[in-house]
């Protein structure tokens, strides 16, 4: 092809070759943080794989070892074992497991939904907007905790209740913030263009105001994940989350607090676990979400904003 | 009824015939566009009525504010309907677009009558490749092409509007092409269904003058091969250089109408004749432009009578009261003035 006549293709982004690119490129403080979630969640999915992995047996006898403890049998338990004598890291995995679960299960139901009523009041406007419009106001009115207390209730708690109960309520959120999106998208040009050449409300949301939000949907689901493990630990600690012999993080440290003074350690396990865990997703997506911080645009190591 | 002139109504005044002409591919008559304003319902677009004849190039000229760009959409059914309230009628091939529904609109837009926009970097999706808004296009009115096809017809359309190495294109962006190639893919876009009626809302607006009339050429190449073309524009160098026939609108109505060379030489409308004035000249040194005084009036402030008189430096006393028709003032050209005599001197 001649080159010299068509017009210069802009230089995408060097690829990255090795550990040190990487580095350079986004910064210690967003490839640790990747580092520490590829572990988790590697962990997490393999955890049944592991040879130590017993989350549910009792002993009794081997009850409040501590760190690198050795039971009777002489097997090491490297975070100790708790009250009954359960492995303490087999339950950190298998909570890991369950709110990881429950956190991108509930994310991903908030964004088809908040995403879905979001574009629809946008585009449409008129009465779907306004219902739209209300239902957020409600939502923001009631508090997310105070509805799921009843459902749970009722229902009693399962896994996928939890999923679709802190889904359902999460879609407020993505819809406000989409919605305010869409009422600037469907005034542009391309969407003019796009009923121009004959296509329909749907293919005019779907093909050409959807692919245009996906940086505001990633943004969104990436700083919502955080908060829904730390709502998921909140609730079992309530004792509305996961329910014994099944355990997550937020139970562990609610099961944990009556021995704050004779083991600490029974609460700085989850507790720890649970403030790394959503450390590294507020640090790991900030390069995705500096798009909707009008003081950032050049790539490169995020510098974080100390104090408020 | 009686039959004195008096007592015909506008819109029969405002057209040579009764009836849509011969030669006409869209007859709009009387279309009104009242739009809510806070002091009641104001029309944007009022009674206006023209011809697209087959085959031509129809200029449409006015200031911002003059209702070009309100009476097209109106036409292609693109304001909404909760905003604006839209009267008379455009008849494209004995179907009423007003009165239409939005499914035979649908079928419409995009095969009969293709649109191109003002600034073609905001007239295509950033995020969706060239490639996948020329399928777009085509699809959206032939269900049953074949990825090949699609392909070729796609490759076909960008090389008949001189993209360059239009293979390459299909798997482009929008941004990674120069301004000049944007409206090029959006042309493309608008005659790939071969529509016989092409909009075109300032398309040169937004270009540099060189690429101004590369982009004119490919219009007056589609005029060629039969497809009739309106040209919004506010730059008269533009459209003595395409144009057919020109309508000048101010306040909402066409104050005159006419073949270009009439318009131009023998205007019949001092606000034409204002908008000649304010044009800088290559071939006369003139120190200062003469801008047309004062400034369109507001939607909700219109004045009564003729609604130039205000800033017509001709004006009389009628003008302020009775609002002139467009009456014949040449050969198949017609003027909405009460003193066309003393502007022709």
């Amino acid at each position: 092809m001649a080159s010299s006549l068509a017009p210069a293709i802009p230089r995408r982004a060097a690829p990255l070759r090795s550990v040190q690119d990487l580095f350079h490129r986004y910064g210690a403080i967003t490839v640790i943080p990747w580092a520490v979630l590829a572990l988790i969640v590697l962990a997490a999915i393999a955890a049944p794989a592991l040879p130590f992995y017993d989350p549910y047996t009792q002993n009794l006898s081997s009850a409040y070892l501590s760190i690198m403890g050795r039971d009777e049998a002489g097997t090491l338990h490297l975070l100790g074992t708790d009250t009954l004598g359960v492995d303490t890291l087999s339950q950190l995995l298998l909570g890991a497991r369950l709110s990881l679960t429950i956190a991108i299960g509930s994310v991903l139901v908030s964004t088809v939904l908040g995403v879905a009523l979001g574009v629809a009041a946008g585009y449409l406007g008129g009465i779907v907007d306004r219902i739209v419009v209300v239902l957020i106001d409600v939502s923001l009115a009631v508090p997310r905790v105070l509805f799921m207390i009843p459902v749970v209730a009722v229902l009693g708690s399962s896994l996928w209740l939890l999923i679709l109960l802190i889904g359902v309520t999460g879609w407020v959120v993505f819809a406000r913030v989409v919605r305010a999106q869409v009422l600037t998208l469907r005034r542009r040009d391309y969407v003019d263009a796009a009923v121009m050449m004959g296509s329909g409300h749907l293919a005019v949301m779907v093909r050409h105001i959807l692919p245009n939000l996906h940086g505001t949907i990633l943004v969104l689901a990436s700083l919502d994940l955080g908060a829904v493990i730390v709502m998921e630990a909140g609730l079992s600690y309530l004792g509305l989350g996961v329910q014994p012999p099944d355990t997550s993080w937020g139970l562990m440290i609610e099961q944990a607090q009556e021995y704050i003074v004779t083991d600490p350690r029974l609460l700085l396990v989850p507790s720890i676990a649970l403030v790394t865990l959503v450390l590294a997703i507020n640090l790991g997506t900030r390069p995705f979400t500096a798009e909707l911080r009008p003081t950032r645009r050049r790539r490169g190591p995020v510098p974080i904003a100390l104090g408020a | 009824m009686t039959t004195t002139a008096a007592t015909t109504s506008p819109a029969q005044l405002a057209t040579p015939t009764d009836g849509p002409t011969a030669d006409a591919l869209l007859t709009v008559r009387d279309l009104t566009v009242l739009f809510d304003t806070p002091v009641g319902p104001r029309a944007a677009v009022d009674q206006v009525s023209f011809d697209v004849r087959h085959g031509e190039v129809l200029g449409l000229v006015g200031e911002s504010g003059s209702g070009k760009s309100v009476t097209l959409a109106s036409i292609m059914g693109l304001t909404r309907a909760d905003t604006a309230a839209i009267s008379g009628s455009a008849v494209l091939d004995g179907v009423d677009l007003i009165s239409a529904g939005e499914s035979v609109l649908r079928g419409v837009r995009g095969k009969d009558v293709g649109m191109v926009f003002q600034n073609p970097m905001t007239a295509l999706n950033p995020v969706r490749s060239v490639g996948a808004q020329l399928a777009d296009a085509i699809r959206l009115h032939d269900r049953r092409v074949s990825k090949t096809e699609l392909r070729e017809r796609s490759v076909a359309a960008l090389a008949e509007v001189g993209v360059p190495a239009p293979e390459m294109r299909l798997g482009q962006y929008a941004h990674e092409l120069s301004g000049g190639l944007q409206q090029r893919v959006a042309i493309a876009m608008a005659l790939i269904n071969d529509p016989r009626l092409v909009i075109a809302d300032e398309p040169t607006t937004a270009l540099d003058v060189t690429v101004q009339a590369q982009v004119l050429d490919l219009l007056l190449a589609a005029r060629d091969r039969g497809t009739s073309i309106v040209v919004v524009t506010h730059d008269l160098g533009v459209l003595a250089e395409v144009a057919d026939r020109v309508a000048v609108m101010y306040a909402g109505r066409i104050v005159e109408m006419g073949p270009v060379t009439g318009v131009i030489d023998r205007t019949g409308h001092p606000y034409t004749a204002g908008l000649r004035a304010s044009l800088p000249r290559l071939e006369q040194r003139i120190e200062r432009l003469t801008p047309i005084g004062g400034a369109p009036p507001l939607l909700v402030d219109r004045p009564g009578g003729c609604a130039f008189h205000p800033r017509c430096p001709i004006a009389g006393e009628i003008c302020g009261t009775e609002r002139p028709e467009l009456i014949a003032a040449g050969a198949d050209h017609r003027s909405a003035c009460h003193r066309v005599e003393i502007l022709r001197g």
